[in-house]
């Protein structure tokens, strides 16, 4: 019988086991050691200083810069270079704290003009899903409308190939992106430190971690206190290069679904989600009464 | 437009910003039509009168930082690096204790950087009144602040034109005065951005 072209991958045979999480998902399960080993994680930022104490290293990385000569505007180069900033650095370092033996790769799209600042955005991006990263940290968005589909699309691309996208929320009112879109993990800074974070169950910023003055790697070899969302996201980013070393090839979904479990604010019993269900289900009646 | 006599509505909001932190100081800085620099173009307070005017690339500093990434920035202890001191120092004229960054923008567009320095205590963890305060610079910028347009460069397209043969000249005139007339009523060059 022929199929049509999205049925075939669920006949007999073709159909692959699928690997459940453990139930109970605990931080021995689910970080084990902690040490990231294996996965790839790209700082899409200002470039990494590899050689700052708090980084122990780089992998790789790329340079991308607006190049109206070239085909798509932007032009691509491997290999190393200098943080322009110190930002990228500050939150490869965070990485690092978290995930000591994960492949940090440094993707800079910031450089020495704004122009086509969007377009070279979303080409690191696509550089880092189109070689093989495992988790992207984006410190940065954009709030420019026509960019919308253009990072869904790219978002889209990194949940099929289970590629996390971890990006800091704007704090402006306006919309940024890819920061909102609910494969991302968005995070915001939240008042308590620590190495942990915190899970809000309304989404689109689903995520709280570090990000008020907190020390952080700076430029030649320095460091800087400082707040704002574009630390706290790296936390985040960590958390999931963990995870992703104990338990490769989970999806975006079920890697939040894990750190959702790993939350500071993850009870232990049941007690809080019942009440949370009740409540829910007198909102639900709520609302019928309200449609009534 | 001269840099060093900026227009009363920047000059005001700088003031305000000051004021409402109470700041050591507050300046705004505008990205240039090269987009690979910033112009301070107002400031209030400790180091004004060194900073405006002050002209800083886009690609390193701070303030290069909060415009290129759209995000906002606080660093609570300048001073604790002395090289990170160093470079807030030229775009601030003088070394503060809090420095406080946001981007300035309109419909997603950087403009350009507002910075508060040492504010009082209670306030240097006010993140929404500084993005409150970029928002007001970002309407400001574009009502008033932006920098004069750039004029066509006119001989420069008619020498190109007149290499043309005849029906491309009358095409190109007709192209060009669509142009000019368009430019004309939206403003010039700014008023698209």
């Amino acid at each position: 019988m022929d199929l049509p072209a999205w049925s075939e991958a669920f006949t007999p045979g073709r159909l692959g086991g699928v690997r459940p999480l453990g139930v109970p998902i605990t931080p021995g399960w689910a970080e084990g050691a902690g040490t990231g080993r294996g996965v790839r994680v790209a700082v899409v930022d200002s470039g990494v200083d590899g050689s700052h104490p708090s980084v122990g290293g780089v992998a790789g990385g790329v340079a991308l810069e607006y190049d109206p000569d070239t085909a798509d505007g932007v032009r691509v180069e491997e290999g190393p270079h200098e943080d322009l900033f110190g930002h990228g650095t500050a939150c490869a370092g965070v990485i690092r704290a978290l995930a000591p033996e994960c492949e940090i790769y440094s993707v800079r799209v910031l450089g020495r003009r704004l122009t086509g600042k969007g377009l070279v955005f979303a080409a690191g991006l696509r550089w880092a899903i189109e070689h093989g990263m495992h988790v992207v940290n984006l410190s940065l968005s954009s709030s420019r409308r026509e960019h919308h589909g253009l990072f869904h699309d790219l978002a889209d691309l990194a949940y099929f190939r289970r590629v996390l996208l971890v990006s800091a929320v704007n704090n402006s009112p306006a919309e940024s992106y890819p920061s909102l879109y609910s494969s991302v993990c968005s995070v915001a800074a939240r008042p308590q430190p620590g190495p942990g974070f915190s899970f809000n169950p309304e989404p689109p910023v689903e995520f709280g971690a570090a990000g008020v003055d907190v020390d952080v790697a700076w430029l030649d070899g320095g460091s800087i206190t400082a707040t704002g969302n574009s630390f706290a996201a790296p936390v985040v980013a960590g958390h999931a290069a963990r995870i992703l070393g104990e338990h490769p090839g989970l999806t975006p979904f079920q890697v939040k679904t894990v750190l959702q479990a790993l939350a500071d604010n993850a009870v232990a019993d049941n007690t809080v989600a019942d009440n949370a269900v009740a409540d829910n289900a007198v909102a639900d009646d709520a609302v019928v009464d309200d449609a009534g | 437009m001269d840099a060093q006599d900026p227009p009363a509505l920047l000059a005001s909001l700088t003031d305000l910003g000051r004021r409402s932190f109470g700041a050591a100081a507050c300046s705004l800085a505008v990205l240039e039509p090269d987009e690979e620099h910033l112009l301070f173009r107002a400031a209030s307070g400790e180091g004004a009168a060194e900073v405006v005017g002050l002209r800083l690339p886009v690609s390193r500093g701070i303030a290069g930082w909060v415009v290129s990434s759209g995000q906002p920035i606080a660093v609570s202890d300048v001073r604790a690096d002395p090289r990170f001191a160093v470079d807030v120092a030229e775009s601030t004229g003088y070394v503060p204790r809090v420095l406080l960054a946001a981007p300035v923008t309109a419909g997603g567009e950087p403009l350009g950087v507002v910075e508060v320095l040492d504010p009082r205590a209670e306030a240097a963890d006010r993140l929404d009144l500084l993005a409150a305060l970029a928002a007001h610079a970002g309407h400001a910028v574009r009502a008033g602040g932006a920098p004069e347009p750039d004029r066509p460069d006119l001989p420069t397209l008619l020498r190109e034109v007149t290499r043309l043969d005849p029906a491309g000249q009358r095409a190109a005139g007709d192209l060009l005065t669509a142009l000019l007339d368009h430019l004309g009523r939206r403003g010039g060059p700014a008023g698209l951005v």
